[in-house]
């Protein structure tokens, strides 16, 4: 085997994966069309001299395109509307946020578990056990989810409660505020993904909804921090955050209006 | 950023040219790796277009009504003992998109002068 030949046949199965589960008419046109180019650049490389770079260079300068139009056919197959990607990213970013948050506690979950598992006291093997599978269940509820929605978002929930207990330790109450506002997050998304849309619902107004919900209930956790004289770093914090939130819903409710 | 509904990007106008250059050297129709020599010849590009970027550019400039393709006579190409080529030609709402295009670049606003007071 050549080195254009390898090239030829790396263009190939990276034509062959952005073309998988598309409609097959396109899919198929696509290929053909790609097997010819490919044939007529090794034709002409012979006469030339070496395609390979060649055809790499075209393939990966190319990659971001291909992706665009397979997020276009896929699109267009489902007979939803395409939407820009600048927009597409911020709708994806309202939709699943919480799940970035979930990640950050399941991180902190899963160090603080070991750490505790490794203390003295009576029962930290448990405590710690418990933080740790509260850790690790985040991110099978991530991917369960793909498939089964509420499920996931259940699975998620439940691995944010091991660190509800350590509400009001010091520096480290953010931690459980997190987790309770995944949890407030992941109950609103499944309740979402059982109701039918309404007829005029638009991607990302849930989460809009869900980030306005959640970060008024952050900030009221945290401004009642302020008559804890402990936790007097998060007093400002907690006021700013009431401030968003407010912001957030008055937005949500005059987007509603219009 | 959005382009405005109608716009055609500087590629899709190069590929309207090399098409309509490709017809005047006796090749009414071409087919993508053709194109992408043309483009490659031209004083503007260097390099041959890059997969995903011509073949999109093709696909919607043929949806916009100024490209039209179909596929060659698989018999002709079992014969030249190749794939099977698909073959484009402008058609005449893409020689007017071009001669549009390139007028309305021709075309160049008058600077304010300042004249001494």
């Amino acid at each position: 085997m050549t080195v254009a030949d390898r090239a030829a046949a790396l263009v190939g199965r990276w034509v062959g994966f952005y073309t998988r589960h598309l409609p097959p008419g396109s899919a198929e046109r696509r290929r053909a069309e790609l097997a010819s180019d490919l044939w007529e650049q090794r034709a002409s490389g012979r006469r030339a001299g070496g395609p390979a770079f060649s055809m790499l260079r075209r393939m990966a300068a190319g990659a971001p395109a291909d992706l665009r139009w397979r997020h276009e056919q896929l699109a267009a197959a489902r007979g939803r509307p395409l939407e820009p990607a600048a927009r597409n990213g911020w709708r994806a970013l309202a939709r699943g946020w919480w799940l970035g948050l979930a990640g950050l506690v399941a991180l902190f979950e899963v160090v603080l578990g070991v750490a505790t598992a490794g203390e003295a006291f009576p029962g930290a093997m448990a405590r710690g056990g418990m933080l740790t599978a509260g850790g690790l269940l985040v991110p099978v509820g991530a991917a369960v989810r793909r498939r089964w929605r509420v499920v996931g978002d259940v699975a998620v929930a439940a691995g944010m409660l091991p660190a509800v207990p350590w509400l009001g330790v010091g520096p480290a109450a953010l931690l459980p505020f997190a987790a309770l506002t995944v949890v407030v997050a992941a109950t609103f998304d499944a309740t979402d993904a059982r109701r039918p849309p309404a007829p005029d619902h638009r991607p990302g107004d849930g989460g809009r909804m869900l980030l306005g919900n959640a970060v008024v209930f952050l900030a009221v956790l945290l401004a009642y921090d302020l008559l804890r004289p402990e936790l007097e770093n998060t007093g400002v914090g907690g006021i700013v955050l009431i401030l968003i939130g407010y912001i957030g819903l008055r937005r949500r409710r005059r987007r509603r209006s219009t | 950023m959005r382009r405005k509904p109608g716009t055609l990007l500087p590629l899709e106008l190069d590929i309207l040219d090399a098409g309509l250059e490709l017809r005047r050297g006796a090749a009414p129709r071409f087919h993508g790796f053709q194109l992408a020599k043309q483009l490659a010849e031209s004083p503007r590009r260097r390099a041959l277009t890059a997969h995903g970027t011509l073949y999109k550019a093709l696909q919607r400039l043929e949806e916009g009504g100024l490209l039209a393709s179909e596929w060659e006579d698989p018999e002709v190409a079992v014969a030249q003992g190749r794939p099977r080529r698909r073959l484009y030609e402008v058609t005449g709402a893409g020689e007017r998109a071009l001669t549009a295009a390139k007028a309305g670049q021709r075309q160049v606003r008058p600077r304010p002068r300042l004249e001494p007071t």
